[in-house]
Formats: structure tokens, sequence, C-alpha cells
């Protein structure tokens, strides 16, 4: 009977996919040199490949630039380039090469770009990619086997969960044929109405398009294979503010991918931007200030980002013989079940969602670089921790995958949030969260508090702003300022959220750890303490020949 | 009358039509010209003063097509537009680009650039300069702060020549047609040579591409310079890779550059010859390995130009005299005999084209307006120059139209078209025999002939012996009975006055090798001729091995992995 029983487990084992795998050339490529490997790629004495993946970036690109009414810089055709990514764990599932930071390697897939688009061409460069990643893995399986052996660790959770097969398939569309002329014409004109501000020192609009056609596979039969498209209109400009301070300012503003684009709307947004341009010329400088802040929603993105999702990422840490302690592991990790922000807040992580309101969402993961389908998280419930992402590496509290290991160019599948939503438990009307920001002002005898609509990368509790408004309380007016330098910013800050808005609103990041895309879906949010002194920056001389 | 026919018959066969070029409708120069009169006005009046600005403006597209295993890998487009200002703050005495001491922060300052919009409009062009101009002269004040201050406290260096020398004012302009370029067609061809790399177990990497590069160059200075230049470089490169189970790494190349589509070479002769580099790899894979020896050894055409630019090339860019922390190989010299009589190398870039191809060292003017100009350099063995910019060395005071640089790095004499002759000649036949008779002669067991020279490095630097070491890509033991073998892994290794004594033949087959250098001031287009040149003896070393193995399971298509 159990002469049976074997090939029975391995079948049900085998690839019994719903779907098939979709038909191309990167798929045929990458299932030939996946099944080599998982066949026939062994070292004698060194551990077997246990789980690989391979992934396949196709990014196609088109841009179009202009200074001043001007084209700068143009590349007529798009542009593209597939890049692949490929890692290996050896050993077993129980024990195996993951979650090890070796010495000698760094804790990233192999990564080819520029790769030769052809049946042949990716196998080539699979096949070298594959032998490199599986040498780095035997090697660092035997030196986490040394470490564990050193460091009398003889946990016995497995390193590598199971989990249930996962595949998600949507149509590649092709690139679309841009009407060039038009899009030039468009950034030509928009940046053309930068020649209004006489101080601007330059002012320069583009709009990108962008494909990035994701194709993965795993050892397991797991696959995804998507799109993510991204139209962006960019407004840059610069100034000498009226002190001498360099300042600059960045507006990203999404476009339709398949419609044209709404001239009059952007040149609303594109003179909304200069006047923003305006105000940090007249600007004044900081001075001390410690009390509430208003985020507006994109500023309140930044917090999120800054104080939440760094610490809810990567909960589980590397381990290393170099290092007794992973910087890179989030400070929530021990803080399920505990308070984390205000207990007026639920946050949830979304990767299945694709846009909000129409706009993309950039961290949208229908099937994580693990393989596992992944899943919408409760993170924060009333304020207290009750979610973290996971990979198949268990973490405490978190015996299985739920879909969040993403991989990129710079570390191997880890925990990573992607799109995270911030929803109140009772939003307030934009009307009633102002009033109730300067009744809190008030009732700290203040003469004035602040609104800022940005919210700076914060580095060891530190980090500057370059704009803010000053909103005075006896009257509700408004005066721009410039140089904050924010002070002793911590996670405190999210348990001191007061109240929060109704109209929720997109904010794009980059983590800063894996340079994975994600996105933030929040309304502004009342804070009651922040630490403001003023800039250490020194101002520019006055250049010395006046602007031509 | 029939000069004149001549010259246009030139200007035909060196590529794109030289169209007519009126200097007061050159727009990027009168804009650029108008925005330095400009600033150079006030700046020149700044405490401390910019004394002395130029302008650099190219203008241009890019075209790139790469392909392997049957596949494209990169094929794009892209249009040049990039800006350069260099302010010189002080005075030619002493001034911001002075090299320093015990510091490093000066061995690649850059130069202000950044991509400006087109000129078109007078607006956002001239802006563009001014906020560069206010950059680059912000930056040469504070340059010249710490050169006063490095000056003052560290030792002093024994060529205390000027720090710049004003290059005369020039006039020139000179526009090409742009070549229309279609890289479509030639995707098939490469595709079809990048197939031959399939099945072959021994290739382990494998490229295959086209670049164009053309445009022109537009400069200004504050002396009243104005200049435009064309500029054109078409090349078509291919690569095979392999690696010994010892990791010793092997490769061969083939490399053609052309004025235009047109001579590109005929599809046979492509697939003919990366036929032969595939069939090289694979005697090179199946080589021994060749043991450290001193031995009579020829250095074969393209082998030659390389070790002519590396070994002595180097040593005669006048730049290198007037740093403290470089070995100054010929420093004092001059007059004197440094290699062997028999040789004679010189610097032309006013050359431009040998043998029918064209020279990538060729320019009109070079990156600080200065007219190009040949100069002899060492002449039967005796030093005569060096290769200058508008920095003067002891006895140098000017430049001799070599100052170079890539973009956004500052401009230092770097080679243009270097050409070694010897002053006689024998049949390279000849010269294989004289090889066999010097082994003979001096009892040694083998000597050598290099194909082929790689990469390596010439150490310059007084903290380091003043050698060098050049991976043989392709070198062959040379029996005393005249019988060949191939080995891999040797470099050739020595020091630059004892191994150019050791010339004691030549041959007549002088040969062309067109490359790009990477120095301090960045890659410039150079080119080397030579003749094959023999040797006394020669040192050869082993070279470095990759750390890894050959990937454990062989090559997809050698295996014979599922087709498409």
């Amino acid at each position: 009977m159990n002469r049976y029983l074997l090939p029975l487990c391995i079948l049900l084992a085998g690839p019994l996919t719903a779907a098939p795998l979709p038909e191309n050339v990167y798929f045929r490529a990458m299932q030939d040199e996946m099944h080599r490997t998982q066949k026939e790629l062994r070292v004698p004495g060194n551990p077997k490949p246990f789980f690989t993946g391979y992934k396949v970036i196709a990014t196609t690109s088109q841009g179009f630039a202009a200074r001043f009414g001007v084209p700068v810089v143009q590349s007529p055709t798009p542009r593209t380039n597939v890049a692949l990514q490929a890692y290996v764990y050896a050993g077993t599932a129980k024990k195996n090469s993951s979650g090890f930071e070796n010495d000698a390697y760094y804790y990233q897939p192999d990564v080819s770009s520029m790769v030769p688009v052809s049946y042949e061409g990716l196998r080539r460069v699979l096949w070298r990619l594959t032998d490199a990643a599986y040498v780095a893995a035997a090697n660092s399986y035997e030196k986490k086997e040394a470490y564990k052996r050193r460091k009398n660790i003889t946990d016995t959770t497995p390193d590598f969960t199971s989990a249930p097969k996962s595949e998600y398939v949507q149509q590649i569309p092709p690139f679309p044929q841009l009407d060039g002329a038009y899009y030039q014409q468009l950034v030509n004109s928009l940046s053309a109405m930068g020649k209004q501000l006489p101080f601007l020192e330059a002012f320069s609009t583009s709009v990108l398009f962008s494909q990035r056609d994701l194709y993965f596979l795993d050892s397991e039969g797991d696959f995804y294979q998507y799109s993510v498209l991204s139209a962006q209109l960019v407004l840059t400009g610069s100034l000498r503010n009226r002190d001498g301070y360099k300042e600059s300012a960045v507006e990203n503003i999404a476009l339709a991918w398949d419609q044209p684009a709404d001239l009059d709307d952007l040149q609303q947004k594109t003179q909304t931007f200069l006047d923003q341009l305006q105000n940090m010329y007249q600007a004044r400088k900081a001075e001390p200030y410690l009390g509430p802040v208003l985020l507006e929603p994109k500023a309140a993105g930044g917090f999120v980002h800054q104080l939440f999702i760094r610490n809810a990422n990567n909960p589980k840490p590397l381990l290393s013989a170099q290092r007794e302690t992973d910087s890179t592991v989030g400070q929530f990790k021990d803080k399920l079940g505990m308070r984390v922000i205000s207990h007026l807040l639920d946050v949830y992580d979304r990767p299945q969602m694709s846009h909000y309101q129409g706009e993309p969402l950039r961290g949208f993961t229908p099937v994580d670089d693990e393989g596992v389908t992944a899943e919408e998280l409760p993170l924060v419930q009333s304020g207290k921790l009750t979610a973290l992402p996971a990979a198949r590496s268990p973490i405490e509290g978190q015996k299985r995958s739920n879909g969040h290991a993403r991989m990129s160019d710079w570390v191997y599948p880890r925990a990573i949030l992607s799109n995270v939503f911030v929803e109140p438990k009772q939003p307030l009307p934009q009307e009633a969260l102002e009033e109730r920001f300067l009744d809190r002002c008030r009732e700290l005898e203040l003469e004035y508090c602040y609104i800022f609509p940005r919210f700076p990368a914060i580095n060891g509790g530190k980090g500057e702003l370059n704009f803010a408004w000053r909103v005075y309380t006896a009257d509700g007016h408004k005066e721009p300022v410039y140089g904050l330098r924010l002070e002793n910013i911590t996670t405190r800050s999210l348990r001191d959220v007061l109240a929060a808005g109704q109209e929720s609103r997109v904010s794009h990041f980059t983590d800063s750890l894996s340079r994975l895309p994600l996105s933030v879906v929040t309304p502004a949010l009342l804070v009651d303490e922040i630490e403001i002194l003023p800039t250490q920056r020194k101002p520019e001389r006055k250049p010395f020949v006046s602007l031509p | 009358m029939k000069k004149g026919f001549g010259l246009l018959l030139c200007l035909l066969a060196a590529g794109g039509w030289a169209a007519p070029c009126d200097m007061a409708q050159q727009t990027p120069l009168r804009l650029m010209e108008q925005e330095l009169k400009r600033s150079f006005k006030i700046l020149k009046k700044q405490k401390p003063p910019i004394y002395y600005l130029s302008y650099t403006y190219t203008e241009g597209e890019e075209y790139s097509l790469a392909v392997a295993y049957d596949g494209v890998a990169v094929s794009q487009q892209n249009t040049t537009s990039l800006a350069e200002v260099l302010a010189r703050a002080g005075s030619p005495k002493l001034d911001n680009t002075h090299a320093l001491r015990a510091e490093r922060e000066n061995w690649t300052i850059p130069m202000q650039q950044t991509a400006v919009p087109d000129p078109s409009d007078s607006k956002g062009f001239l802006s563009s300069w001014w906020a560069l101009t206010q950059r680059a002269a912000e930056t040469a004040q504070q340059d010249l702060s710490r050169v006063e201050s490095n000056v003052r406290s560290m030792a002093h260096t024994r060529d205390q020549s000027d720090d710049f020398v004003f290059p005369p004012k020039a006039d020139y302009c000179h526009t090409q047609q742009l070549q229309p370029v279609d890289l479509k067609p030639f995707e098939e061809r490469l595709l079809a040579a990048s197939r031959l790399t399939l099945g072959k177990e021994y290739v382990l990497g494998s490229s295959f591409s086209i670049t164009v590069s053309q445009g022109h160059r537009y400069f200004v200075d504050s002396r009243g310079t104005r200049l435009k230049t064309p500029y054109a470089f078409w090349r078509l490169a291919y690569q095979v890779a392999g690696r010994g189970q010892d990791g010793l790494e092997i490769s061969r190349d083939g490399i053609y550059d052309v004025s235009s589509a047109e001579q590109f070479p005929s599809q046979e002769r492509l697939l003919a010859d990366v036929q032969k580099s595939l069939e090289e790899l694979k005697e090179l894979s199946q080589a021994p390995e060749g043991t450290p020896y001193n031995a009579p050894t020829i250095l074969k055409g393209r082998a030659a130009a390389v070790f002519v630019h590396e070994v002595m090339g180097h040593r005669l860019e006048g730049y290198r005299l007037k740093s403290a922390d470089d070995g100054q190989t010929l420093s004092g010299k001059v007059g004197q005999q440094v290699i062997s009589p028999l040789i004679t190398i010189t610097a032309d870039p006013t050359q431009t084209e040998f043998k029918g191809e064209p020279l990538r060292g060729h320019y009109e003017y070079d990156d600080e307006g200065v007219k190009a100009r040949p100069v002899t350099l060492i002449e039967n063995g005796v030093l005569k120059n060096f290769l200058m910019q508008s920095s003067p060395i002891e006895g140098f005071p000017l430049s001799n139209g070599h100052g170079r640089k890539q973009i956004g790095r500052r401009p230092e004499a770097r080679m243009s078209v270097i050409r070694a002759t010897a002053s006689k000649t024998v049949p390279y036949e000849e010269l294989e025999k004289m090889l066999i008779a010097e082994i003979n002669k001096q009892g040694k067991l083998y000597g050598f002939i290099v194909e082929d020279l790689g990469g390596g490095f010439t150490l310059t630097s007084t903290g380091l012996p003043q050698s060098f070491k050049l991976e043989a890509k392709r070198v062959f033991k040379v029996y005393p009975d005249g019988r060949k073998e191939v080995v891999r892994g040797l470099d050739v290794v020595g020091t630059p006055l004892v191994s150019f004594n050791k010339i004691i033949a030549a041959g007549d087959d002088d040969t062309l090798f067109n490359g790009s250098c990477g120095a301090s001031s960045g890659w410039v287009p150079q080119s080397n001729i030579a003749p094959s040149l023999l040797f006394e003896n020669l040192e050869m070393e082993k070279t470095r091995k990759n750390d890894f193995k050959p990937p454990v399971l062989p090559a997809p298509d050698v295996q014979g992995g599922k087709k498409k």
C-alpha cells in the first residue's frame, strides 16, 4: 500500500495548475530553464536548489520634456529594456539558505538588464543567473548552519512554509502609439508658463509614459503576468528665495493612460504649482515651534510612510554572522496587539487593489514574489496593531505567508507593504477639521500653528521641510514659511493624531530599503504635537550676473 | 582649380556632406557668445576674478543597437543637447585647476554641465547658460581658495610652470550634414551573426552591437574664439567570451570603425570574422596555460599599437609632468635617447583615415579650442616633445592641440592619433625568422608572438613601480624549430624604458587599432598605429583568474533545451 502512497503525493504536489501558463517567450524560457534547474542543477556535496523564482520586467517608456517653452533632450521613439531577476534557496523547506545575510554576497537576487529578447537569449541569461544564485545559496546555507550552531539556535520552525498554488494573468497590452508632436507641444506650452515668474532659475515639465510588464514563475508552478501602466506629468521648479536660499519643488500629476490629456485642467494644475513657487519665493524663515500641525492628505501620506510603513516592514530579522541585529527590521516587529497609532484610525494594506478613484496604485501586487496570493491585511484596528506583512518564512504570531514577499533588484523577497489605506473612525469634513485644528491651537494659547502640504523624509528623528503654511489663530490668515527643521519625530507622533479628514488622496512613495513602489491613501490628519526649529542650512550668495 | 576639386573629393570621402557654414547663421554660437560676454564682463571684476571662461555646447544624436543569441537587447536613439562651462578663477599663474597635493578631490573634478533646451528659444537656452555659469564661477572661486591654501602648506612641485596659457583666438565653422541613420536593416545582420554563438559549449557570453554618435560641437571663450566642428563615430563591434574550469577568462572580439553605414563590413565578411573568432575562442579554451618566462617576443600589429599607447603614450601626456604624484618617467629627458633608436612616435589628430579606415582620434580643434596639429614626440628614440594642452610645463609653454576630455570633465593632454614608425622595416615573415634566430641565439626554450593585447594597466604613480601589465589575449609560444603553440593565461609585464629599448626590429605591416581611452579627463576616442615589433625579450607572467568556475550546467542551447 505504501508503495502507492509516495507517487500519489508527488502527483498532488505537482503542477496542478488551474490555468495554463500564458503562451509567450518569457514563460517558455522560464519554464524550460526552471525545469532544468530543479532536475539537474546540483553540485555534489552541496544542498540542492529547493525553491527558485524568476521574474521578467519588461519596461517600455517614452518621455517628452521642455524647459521654459522649448524641448530638452528628446527620445523620439519608445525605449524598451528587459530585465531578469532570479533567486534560489538551497536546502529543504525545513532548513534552507533563505533569511541569511552572507558576508560574501548581498541579500539580493541575481539581476541582468538589457536582456536579449529571444528564447535562446532569455534561456542563456536565466542559466547564468540561476547558476550564480545557486552558488551563492549553497554558500549561504553552509554559513547559516554554522552560525546557528555557534549561536545555539535550535528553533525547529521550518524556514519556508507551504502555500496554496497561486496565479494571476492579465493580458499585456501593446505600448500605445503616442502622438509625439501633441505631447511635445503640451510640455512646451506648460513649461512656457514658467516665464511669468522672473525669479525662477529653472522650470521644466515632462510627460512620461511607462509600461512595466511583469512575468513571474516559481519552482512550485505559481505564476503571474500583468502590466503596471503609469502616465504622469512632472513639474519641476527651482529658485532662490528672497533670503537667498536655493529651493526647489516637484509635483507629479497622474495622467490618464488611454485618454488625451485635458489641457485646461493641466494648465490649471501648472498654475497652482507656479503659485506655490511664488509662495516659496516670498516665504519667511521658520522659528522655533512646538504644537499642533495639520497634515494635508499628501503630507499625511508621507507621515504614514515615514513612521508607520517603515516600521511595519521587514518584521523578520535576517540572520547574519557579521551583525547581531538587523537594522532593516521595523520597530513594530514585537508590537502585535499593542497600540501603535491613534485609536481613531484603522489601517489596511490592500495589495490587490490596482486603482483608487481612477488613479493607479503603485503597490498593486496580486501574487507576491514567493508565489502567494496577496491578502488584504487589517494592520491596525482602533489603533492596535493586529497584523504585519509576512512572507513564507514564518514570524512570531504569523505562521503562514499573507502574500507580502516583494522582491526588487536590491533585496530578495521580504515582507513589505504595498497599498496602505488609513481609515478614520470619525472623519471630519474639511471645515470641521480646520476648526478643530484652530480650536486646539487656541486651547494651547499659540499665536499660530502650521499646515504641512508635504512631510519630509525622517532620519534619526529629524527631517527638513522647505515649505509650510503658518496659520494665525486670531483670524485664520496664512503665511508661507520655509526652512523648517523637524525634530524628535518618532512613532510617538502616530499616537498623537487627534482627528482626521473625510477626503482621502493617493500619495506614492518608494520604500527606502527595497526601492519598491508603494502607495498610501489617507485623509488629512491633525497631529497634536510636532517640534520645529529653523533650518541650519545657509543661504547662497546672490548670483554674480542677473538672469538674462 | 585642381586643388579645389581635390578638397571636395576628400570631404565626400570622409562621410557626411560638408554644408555651407556661415558663422553669422549659427544661433547657438551667437547666443553662447552673447551670454558669455555678458557674464564675463562682471565675473572678471569679482574677487577673486574669473579670468577665463569657456562654453561648450554639444548638439547631436546617439543610436545604439545591441543583440545576442538571436534577440535584440537594446535598440534606442537619443538626441544630445549638452552645455558645459569652464571657469578659471585667479590668474594664469595660479588658478583653480592647479593640482592639489595630499588631497584626492581634484583628480576628477567635473566641469559644470547640464542638458539645455533647444536654442530656437533664446530665453530657455540663455537661462541655462546663466545658471551653469553661476555654478561654475562659484565652484571655481571655492576651488581656488583650496588651491591657495594647499600651495602655501604643501611641498613645492618641481615644475613651477603657470597653470594656464591663453589659447590663441580662433574662428572656424565647419558644418557637416548629419547622415540619416536607420539601424533596422542591420538588426537581422547582427542577429544572424549572433546565431553563430549558439550551441557552442565554450561560449559563455557574447554581444553584437552598432553605435552611432554624430553631431556638432560649438565652442566660445572669453578670448573671442568661436568654433563649430562636426563629429561622427560609427562602430560595429562584437565580443565572444568564455571561462575555463580554472576560472581563467578568455575572449575574442571584432571592431569596425567606419564613417557611414555603407562602409560596415559585408555580411559575408562579418560572419566569416565571427566564425574565425569563435574558432580562436575554442582553440583558446583548449589551450594549455602558459608559465612565466622572459624571452624574445613579437608584438604583432594591433598588439604593438596597444603596447605603444599604454606603455609609452600615457607617459608622453604633458600634464603628468606637473603632478608630484606622477612617476614622470620622461621628465628632464628631452633631447636624450629614451627608447630604441629604431622607433619614432608621432601624434597627428589632423589625420582622418588610415588605409581607408577612419581614425577615431581625428579632430580639427581640441576641447580647449586649440587647433589640432601634428607633433613628433620621439624621433629615432630621442625625446622631442610632449602632448600639450593649454597648461604649460617646463620648456613647453604652449598647447599643441591635445587638450581633450569626455563631456563633463576638465581637459587634459591626451593622445589623438598616435603612430609608431620604424626607420628600418622588414616583411612580417622576415620578422618571424628573426624571432626564431633570436630564440636560438639566446638559447631560450621558446619565444612568444602576441597577436592581441587587451586591457591591463600602466602604473604612473610615484607610490607604485613604473610598470605595466597587459593581458595577452592571444599568444603563441614559438619553439626554436619554428613550431607554434597557442597558450592562454599570460600577461606582458615590464617597465617602459627597459622594454622600449629592447625593440630590435620592426615589420612593414603598420596596423591601426581604434579605441577609446579612459583617464581622469574621461573617455576619449583615439587611434593607434604601429608595425609589428620584435623585442630582444619581454617578460610574461600569469593572468589574474576569476574566482568562479564556469556554470555547473552547460548552456541550454548546447544541451538541447526545448526549442521555441
